[in-house]
């Protein structure tokens, strides 16, 4: 059942997985681990104070469990409750000295501009484990802010060493070759950023930086105009997103968050947004579709027509449904049952014209 | 430079720095060189001002925001203030913007503009009544000092949330608002302006930075996450583009917005000032908008300019992100001899600082500064740059305060008051935060507007801050105090074929084996006017070597062997008319008689 629920939470199924590890909690109420994935499921959903519940019950019941300060810490500092957060992590870390606690700790310090104590968790970490690409990054960056140039670079490229296909770790290399001078060795970086996340402003701007510098004016325009619209996208998508965490019980606000995240192509986050929109309105048709819709739009064909099944049978007669469940199963190569989800469509809409034409064109293929 | 010597101030800068951090070493050894140069016995520590407001008397002053219960948009924007010589006694006198009240409430607006006579003793008179500024019913903000007319008289413009007023100097001490006649009829909300000859034609025009579309009727309920009403921020509203007028040479101005390229822009513009990044001699101008891109406007050399500021990386942070742009300032703070912008931003934004590269693209340099990292927990409005130590860089200032007054409530670390800030430039462009446990320095204020001007003649550059629904604030420069100190020179420019005041003329002083280079500007900061005349500290340096002034009309004025603290008074064209010792000796006995801006 807790399987069941880390799956349903992977896929965005805030109220499956919740259910889920109600169930377990239900069944097996001394179980630390249900408790521990419900706190989880919780902070998802932004439901913080449930959340640290559930954590503490963990730490009632086994005073060792790995993990629950840790979480317990991330809840405090994604309510801006920073000094909680270290206090939170400093007691993680006497039971276990993890490298990912410091480096949420280092996070912590740097909000509240402790920067020498976020440089000492960094590098702490790094003591614990050299290869932890996430500490060396945090650490460049943090240096790169202090302008320690050099020594930013360095962590940087480590990071980036160890996480080759990050593509923040990329884009922050870029930026600060850029920044010391070094636009065509920045170049490359960049050009991958850009690649790797079209949606994001940073990349684009500093690419066409770079290639100013490197006198492809004509080149670098279109990278600073397309950075100028991005920048426009973004800074709505940051306002939403304001106003849905702002009034976390407003499906609205969420839906709205999620339609722009997915109009920008940032289809993760519109997951998750849609997911906590769904978790509001759970028998809401027009949510589970598009969530269904992102999860096959990210190649993840199987949450989509699991997410499409249960749509369908809250509500059967819906026609997009059908349709669209269709056209994942085409994607996915199985004609046969997008067949009969296309039928299923003319079923309730004889007229509906695209559906006719998919048929025919599974006929003559 | 005597090297010795040299090495003595470098430690009592040390030293003094120490002091204000409470590990007191300052006053120990180090005696002074000559009877004119610094005594380091007397001067006080770099960064130490004492409050003379109280003083001065100024406690009668509070900025009005009207607020009755609304969270109206204007109410969180303060005003500014200034320095002016209105009367032309050769001693700065005071101007601040009372704010406003709106026509709903119960509140009534004491004044709009407080004009404040300095009585060059330390006091200050309100003389708002007999100088014609009582009766302004206006929803002000900012105010920028300049003589529009070249009559010798300082005038100002004062922006607010209707029709920006003009107020002309009539040169008996009075004023006669005269924006409707001149041409200044737009009726919308205004923040920074900018007094510069764009088209060298020796007369001021002028650029009128615009913010938001907003009205009592079109506000909007923007809340922290509580049920409770907060004041909304830029994004919710649509910006407003500046407008540009050019100045007709007859007192009147023609707008000339689309015709010389200001047509199109986000709006949201808090702070203004102009610049000459690509050293042509054509004004530039550089525009700082809130949650909008930044604007480079680069001068095309006949009047009309083409937008650059993406482009040129003054747009955006380093991240391609708009930010929170308010004050702003310009001046060459190290030794490369190139511009750097400074923009004042948002609580968890660094103050944007961006130095010319000499090909029209800009280094992001908020991190290599040390600006950047001190700054990310303030919300910075006024910022300007000034000698503040009078060691011949350029130091920089910013005033904070946030603009949520229950911040406290939603943030752990951001509070609504917060100290000012003043950075010490180490000569290079890297800066040093002086952090003060008491006195102005160390005290929290919802602070705005800021501007710098020398009230006591003493040559050191004394502050003046405002608040958001509260006081002013005027801090007196103590690093050179009782004649002792380090040393100065002060230049007054007089155009003849430029623009009276000079607006745009770039000074350059040498002295030993430095140069120091000051541009005559107005705009600056945030809603407020600093002193025209250029400071140059000259450390412990008796004289300095060499002044040059390029005049905006192409023209160039040289002068030599200048010694130090006094204010070196150039016409252009006539060169070097007359060296004082302070201001105050040239002061005349008539108010009104009018000696060279």
């Amino acid at each position: 059942m807790l399987v069941r629920s880390q799956n349903a939470l992977d896929q965005g199924g805030l109220q499956a997985a919740l259910t889920l590890v109600d169930s377990a909690t239900a069944r097996a109420p001394r179980l630390p681990d249900a408790h521990f994935q419900r706190g989880r499921v919780l902070a998802e959903l932004r439901r913080f104070e449930k959340s640290n519940t559930a954590y503490r019950r963990v730490l009632e019941l086994d005073p060792d469990y790995q993990g629950a300060r840790y979480n317990l810490g991330n809840n405090a500092y994604r309510q801006q409750k920073y000094q909680t957060a270290v206090r939170l992590y400093r007691k993680g870390l006497r039971r276990h000295a993890a490298a990912r606690t410091l480096v949420a700790q280092g996070r912590a310090y740097v909000a509240q501009e402790k920067t020498d104590s976020a440089r000492t968790a960094y590098e702490r970490a790094l003591d614990l484990d050299s290869t932890h690409a996430l500490a060396h990054a945090r650490l460049g960056q943090l240096l790169a802010d202090r302008g320690s140039t050099a020594a930013a670079l360095r962590h940087s490229r480590q990071a980036l060493e160890l996480k080759p296909d990050n593509a923040k770790f990329r884009y922050a290399v870029g930026r600060q070759l850029l920044q010391v001078g070094r636009p065509d060795e920045a170049l490359p970086h960049l050009k991958t950023a850009v690649e790797e996340r079209p949606w994001h402003q940073g990349s684009h701007y500093n690419l066409g930086q770079a290639l100013l510098r490197l006198d492809r004016s004509d080149d670098a325009q279109r990278f600073l105009t397309t950075a100028d619209s991005l920048e426009q996208v973004q800074s709505r998508i940051e306002q939403l997103r304001s106003q849905a965490q702002n009034a976390p019980s407003e499906v609205k606000r969420w839906r709205t968050l999620a339609q722009a995240l997915q109009e920008a192509g940032r289809l993760q986050e519109a997951q998750e947004a849609y997911s906590v929109a769904l978790y509001l309105r759970p028998k809401n048709p027009v949510l589970r579709n598009e969530l269904a819709k992102i999860a096959s739009d990210r190649g993840r064909f199987e949450a989509s027509i699991s997410q499409y099944r249960t749509l369908l049978r809250q509500h059967p007669s819906y026609v997009r449904g059908w349709f669209n469940l269709g056209v994942v199963h085409a994607r996915s190569g199985n004609p046969e049952r997008a067949r009969k989800a296309w039928k299923r469509v003319l079923k309730h809409d004889p007229s509906h014209r695209q559906a006719r034409k998919y048929l025919a064109s599974l006929d003559v293929n | 430079m005597d090297s010795h010597v040299l090495v003595l101030w470098n430690r009592l800068r040390l030293a003094a720095t120490l002091v204000v951090t409470g590990i007191g070493l300052f006053g120990m050894g180090c005696g002074a060189s000559s009877s004119s140069g610094p005594d380091e016995r007397a001067a006080a520590p770099p960064g130490s001002f004492t409050d003379v407001s109280e003083a001065a008397g100024l406690g009668v002053f509070h900025h009005q925001t009207g607020a009755f219960g609304q969270k109206w948009y204007p109410e969180t924007m303060g005003g500014g203030g200034g320095f002016i010589d209105y009367n032309g006694d050769g001693a700065l006198d005071l101007l601040l913007v009372g704010g406003g009240v709106w026509p709903k409430s119960d509140t009534t607006l004491d004044r709009a503009l407080w004009l404040y006579r300095n009585d060059g003793d330390g006091t200050f008179t309100l003389v708002s009544e007999e100088a014609g500024l009582a009766d302004l019913d206006a929803y002000a903000f900012g105010v920028t000092v300049a003589d529009y007319n070249n009559d010798g008289h300082s005038d100002f413009l004062l922006t607010t949330l209707g029709r920006n007023r003009l107020f002309r100097n009539d040169g008996d001490g009075s004023f006669t608002e005269v924006g409707r006649e001149a041409g200044l009829t737009a009726s919308e909300w205004s923040s920074a302006a900018v007094f510069f000859d764009a088209d060298r034609d020796g007369h001021l025009d002028l650029y009128v930075g615009n913010y938001i579309e907003w009205s009592p009727e079109t506000d909007l309920r923007c809340s922290l996450g509580g049920d409770e009403k907060a004041y909304c921020t830029p994004e919710e509203y649509d910006g407003v583009a500046g407008r540009f007028y050019h100045n007709d040479g007859d007192g009147t101005f023609t707008e000339w917005t689309e015709r010389a390229g200001f047509g199109d822009g986000p709006g949201k513009t808090l702070g203004a000032t102009i610049l000459d990044y690509n050293r042509d001699g054509w004004m530039d101008l550089v525009v700082a908008n809130d949650l909008a891109r930044n604007q480079l406007f680069e001068n095309d050399a006949d009047g009309s300019f083409t937008e650059r500021g993406i482009r040129s990386g003054v747009g955006y942070s380093g991240n391609g992100t708009a930010r929170a742009g308010m004050g702003v300032d310009v001046g060459v703070v190290d030794s490369t001899g190139e511009p750097t912008v400074f923009v004042g931003n948002f609580s968890r934004e660094m103050i944007g600082v961006f130095r010319h590269r000499r090909d029209g693209l800009f280094v992001d340099r908020a991190a290599r500064s040390r600006v950047g990292r001190p700054s990310r927990l303030s919300l910075t409005f006024g910022l300007f740059l000034f000698d503040a130590e009078l060691d011949g860089d350029l130091d920089l200032f910013v005033a904070n305060g946030h603009v949520q007054p229950d911040i406290e409530t939603y943030s752990r670390v951001v509070d609504y008051r917060q100290p000012a800030q003043l950075f010490l430039n180490n000569g290079s462009g890297r800066f040093q935060p002086v952090q003060p446990t008491k006195g102005p320095l160390a005290t929290p204020l919802a602070a705005r507007g800021a501007a710098y001007g020398d009230i006591d003649g003493d040559g050191d550059l004394d502050v003046l801050v405002t608040e958001n629904d509260g006081d002013a604030h005027l801090w007196r420069n103590d690093v050179r105090r009782d004649g002792r100190g380090p040393n100065y020179l002060r230049v007054a420019l007089r155009g003849t074929a430029s623009n009276r005041a000079a607006i745009g003329a770039r000074i350059r002083v040498t002295w030993d084996d430095r140069h120091e280079e000051r541009l005559v500007r107005t705009g600056t900061s945030y809603l407020s006017s600093s002193e025209r005349v250029a400071t140059i500290g000259l450390g412990t340096a008796t004289e300095a070597d060499r002044v040059v002034v390029a005049w905006p009309s192409g023209d160039t004025t040289r002068t030599t062997d200048v010694a130090a603290n006094q204010t070196l008074r150039l016409v252009e064209g006539q060169g070097r008319t007359k060296a004082a010792d302070s201001l105050r000796a040239q002061r005349p006995a008539q108010p009104g008689a009018g000696s060279p801006e």
